[in-house]
């Protein structure tokens, strides 16, 4: 009797467990499938087999265009954050005042509603003139990646021997030298793995690109943003099956990242 | 011990000119970028099958005549223009704008004279001439509905309102302008007794379809784009897109009863430094052929230049906003009595919105 | 001179500083100081006036977009915590192919582009879309049903991306769980649900106040979603912010409803940090 029962919870569980993951990753069953369906209207299953969204956005100026805006402002803003917060990580390991608070005040713009920051910077570039261009994405994009290289990297640098280092001076080489040759290798991995996320980041940032992105400097978040509440273009399906490969590449890399052992 | 000293200040001195390059080096591309940028003329329009007409039909002539680069930018909202004019950063030459939005302009002080030294005038009609704008084509928004999707068909605003004999969900822009007249027409006033509006009685009517709008359209593009997939049955919607979209074979039609007419305007905010050149375009932009090559072939607006009609045709002409009869069925909007309570309208509006 | 300022750099917190400066001048000049210029415009027009906060409390409509911005993100951590809570729990007692194939299910639904997955639910609800189009089909309904553009189709999307920071802390701890002692209490006498009750539960319960801060606070400052997936009624404090800054123009305003957000955001963080630790948001970012 208990045993039907303790099966019949099991079954309950399992059922339970896949319709919510069913839930999460709705997107990956709706619109892979209707990718694959003609450019011309939304219907679930598409009516033919077709590949015309693919080529569609494949020969789409505008489209590419916004990939790559995005592609560069995310390189940037990556390579930058992490270098800010390779130093900064390294900072803190030495005895530095209101650590406490410095620490809080680099995880921030985490916590910032990203509308307000949107905001403010948006006002504050503009003075610069540097809204709607790559700079002033990258800048922007930076400051909101850093908190993650941050926590990343620190993770990785708690792990670390710092007898290590020690030794490495003792024996006669430079701070430069004891950084380039003992400390960074052992970070590799903690900052390759921040480094991707802040890329993965940057590239898919749609708030503060609605207000930094316009015409020149068009991320592609800011213009699928456009088409999707202004006018649903028919590649829409083709494109999010793209990004949605490109996240699971990305996963299997910081999959592969996280198993490499030393 | 030399060494040491050496290594750590060249580690400080490249962090430091690191820093510095970072921070400048941004400056140093836009100054750049702005630099070389007389060879273009920026240009923020509607979007959309409008713009592709005025793609179609000025700019690409234009740069096939000048040799000048045409860019161009959509979303030509006031909130950006009086942005950029009070920055002494003007991005947009020409901006197409909407009557009430040049008036608001014009109060706000954001826009150039129209240098009628460069821009003549002679055949425009009237209504079209202002000091700090010109009509480029006059428009309809009008009531509109996808054919398939209703069985009678709706002969006017009232009939909007109606969801017993013309059920399904509706769409309307997402502002107040144009909207508080078609409830006061719904409601029963005479269309051309419609000024100074009841703005309590208005909204009292909104209210009353308020809760069968699927969605508020913002754009051109989206009104055409929901009417089309069946999201909603009936909508407002400005005729030359849906002129567009019937000839693309999709079946909508438009009423013309209680619809509004209004200008579009060429502009030029204030302190652009190619403002020679936008008042170059606009002439070009008012030629007779090439306004009747727009709206006669591409977008069935009504050109401002009178002589572009000798160059339509006498069936599409029957299309057009300024064809007697369709001009009899309309109101004209009095974007003069809007632009004094925009600001507190649109308030109100996303209050009532939200309530 | 040489050897003092060599003394002065070698000292490990002159280290430390200079190490620091970088980021620390990015951060303030392209964060803090934006920020701080907000709150500057908030209270200065130009001269010192608190009418943009008067006016937040005394005008009904902001009123009621902040009570709207508190009842969807309520609604959404609740929904959250429902679904989110036995998910985790499942998680924790699933053999290891299962398992990974729900965190992985987790982790990618994080990957994925907000975007992305908010569109996939507009493809889901729109009138004759998926599921209008299935309830129809199968005679369940027999006119469109209204999925899309109201507080059903916005908490759907929120809670789906939001379910993750609901789920991630709780199987953290319940993983962490001796799985010993709900076995103890069954040896003595007590039935499953009663081990689970009162001994499981109480101890998973520090990863149910992360879950539901972490959910709470993020939903608050929500923009994207409501804006793409709300009706009329779903204007969120962040919409409204929106609003000011591109429609009304209203900067002063904007500011400082963007100071009253922050601070509410600030409040909840710190009781967060109090009852379970801001260190506990870098165990889920790695």
């Amino acid at each position: 009797m208990m045993e039907a029962d303790a099966k019949k919870l099991h079954a309950i569980e399992i059922i339970f467990g896949i319709l919510v993951s069913i839930y999460l990753i709705a997107p990956i069953f709706v619109l892979v499938p209707m990718s694959f369906g003609p450019a011309r209207f939304f219907s679930f299953p598409p009516p033919e087999f077709s590949v015309e969204q693919y080529i569609k956005f494949f020969h789409s100026g505008p489209w590419w265009r916004a990939i790559r805006i995005s592609f560069e402002v995310a390189v940037l803003a990556s390579f930058f954050a992490t270098v800010l917060g390779i130093l900064t990580c390294l900072a803190m390991r030495y005895k530095i005042p209101a650590k406490g608070f410095l620490n809080a005040m680099f995880i921030s713009p985490m916590i910032v509603p990203l509308i307000i920051t949107a905001v403010a910077l948006y006002s504050f570039l503009s003075k610069f003139h540097l809204v709607d261009t790559v700079p002033g994405l990258v800048l922007a994009h930076t400051i909101l990646t850093l908190p993650f290289v941050i926590i990343t990297v620190s993770a990785t640098l708690k792990g670390l021997d710092p007898s290590l280092e020690h030794a490495a001076a003792t024996l006669g080489a430079s701070p430069m030298k004891v950084f380039f040759k003992v400390t960074l290798p052992l970070i590799k991995r903690g900052a390759i793995t921040g480094a991707v996320f802040a890329y993965m980041i940057s590239f898919d940032e749609t708030v503060v690109a609605i207000f930094l992105s316009s015409s020149h400097a068009i991320t592609l978040p800011k213009k699928m943003w456009d088409s999707i509440r202004f006018s649903i273009e028919p590649i829409l399906p083709a494109l999010s099956t793209i990004l949605i490969l490109f996240a699971i590449l990305m996963l299997v890399l910081l999959e592969v990242l996280s198993r490499k052992r030393k | 011990m030399g060494k040491k000293k050496i290594s750590r200040r060249e580690f400080l001195k490249g962090t430091a000119a690191a820093t510095a390059a970072a921070a400048v080096g941004p400056h140093i591309f836009v100054r750049k970028a702005t630099a070389a940028s007389n060879k273009k003329l920026v240009i923020c329009s509607y979007g959309g099958s409008y713009q592709a007409s005025q793609r179609k039909a000025f700019f690409e002539p234009f740069e096939k005549a000048t040799g000048i680069k045409v860019v161009e930018a959509t979303g030509p909202d006031l909130a950006k223009i009086k942005a950029q004019v009070t920055s002494g950063n003007v991005e947009w030459d020409v901006v197409d704008i909407e009557s009430r939005i040049m008036y608001t302009a014009i109060t706000e002080n954001l826009l150039e004279p129209i240098d009628t030294n460069i821009v003549k005038l002679n055949t425009i009609v009237k209504p079209a001439i202002h000091k700090y704008g010109i009509g480029n084509i006059a428009f309809t928004t009008a009531l509109t509905y996808n054919k398939k999707q209703l069985k009678k068909a709706p002969k006017g605003w009232a009939d909007f309102w109606d969801v017993k004999n013309f059920p399904g969900p509706r769409s309307l822009q997402d502002h107040a302008p144009f909207n508080l007249e078609f409830a006061l027409i719904a409601d029963g006033v005479n269309k051309d007794k419609l000024y100074p509006l009841d703005i309590d009685r208005a909204f009292k009517k909104m209210s009353q379809i308020k809760g069968n709008i699927d969605a508020w359209w913002e754009s051109g593009a989206q009104s055409i784009q929901q009417l089309t997939s069946g999201a909603v049955v009936m909508s407002s919607a400005w005729n030359g897109r849906v002129n567009v979209a019937q000839s693309k074979g999709v079946p909508l039609e438009i009423v013309w009863d209680g619809a509004a007419y209004d200008w579009d305007l060429w502009a030029v905010p204030k302190g652009t430094p190619r403002k020679e050149l936008a008042m170059k375009f606009i002439q070009f932009a008012l030629d007779a052929k090439r306004q009747a090559y727009q709206c006669g072939k591409l977008i069935a607006y009504g050109p401002s230049n009178k002589l572009a009609y000798n160059y339509i045709e006498k069936a599409r002409q029957k299309q057009l906003p300024t064809y007697p009869d369709n001009l009899a069925k309309q109101f004209s909007f009095n974007s003069k009595w809007w632009q004094p309570r925009l600001n507190k309208l649109n308030e109100k509006w996303a209050a009532w919105k939200i309530s | 001179m040489d050897k003092r300022l060599k003394n002065i750099l070698m000292h490990p917190t002159a280290k430390g500083m200079l190490l620091l400066t970088p980021a620390l001048v990015a951060l303030t000049v392209f964060f803090v100081i934006p920020i701080l210029r907000m709150f500057h415009l908030s209270l200065f027009d130009p001269h010192f006036t608190i009418k943009y906060y008067i006016a937040f409390f005394q005008r009904p409509v902001y009123m009621r977009v902040m009570w709207i911005t508190v009842k969807i993100s309520l609604i959404v951590t609740a929904v959250c915590l429902l679904v989110g809570y036995p998910f985790a729990f499942i998680l924790s007692r699933a053999g290891e192919k299962l398992s990974k194939v729900f965190l992985v299910c987790i982790v990618l639904s994080m990957c994925i582009s907000l975007l992305v997955r908010n569109f996939s639910w507009i493809i889901i609800l729109q009138r004759s879309g998926i599921v209008d189009s299935f309830l129809m089909k199968m005679g369940i309904t027999h006119h469109h049903v209204r999925l899309l553009h109201n507080l059903f189709s916005v908490v759907l999307g929120m809670a789906e991306i939001l379910l993750p920071y609901m789920i991630l802390p709780i199987f953290s701890v319940l993983k962490s769980i001796d799985p010993n002692l709900p076995k103890a209490a069954q040896t003595m006498g007590a039935r499953p649900a009663q081990a689970f009750w009162w001994v499981t539960f109480p101890l998973s319960l520090p990863g149910v106040y992360a879950g539901f801060l972490l959910v709470f606070i993020m939903s608050l400052g929500y923009f994207i979603t409501p804006a793409l997936l709300g009706g009329s009624r779903e204007m969120m404090i962040s919409n409204m912010i929106a609003f000011q800054v591109q429609t009304v123009l209203n900067w002063h305003f904007a500011a400082s409803l963007s100071m009253i957000l922050l601070v509410a955001t600030l409040v909840f963080y710190t009781i967060f940090n109090r009852v379970v630790g801001l260190e506990k948001l870098e165990d889920l970012g790695v």
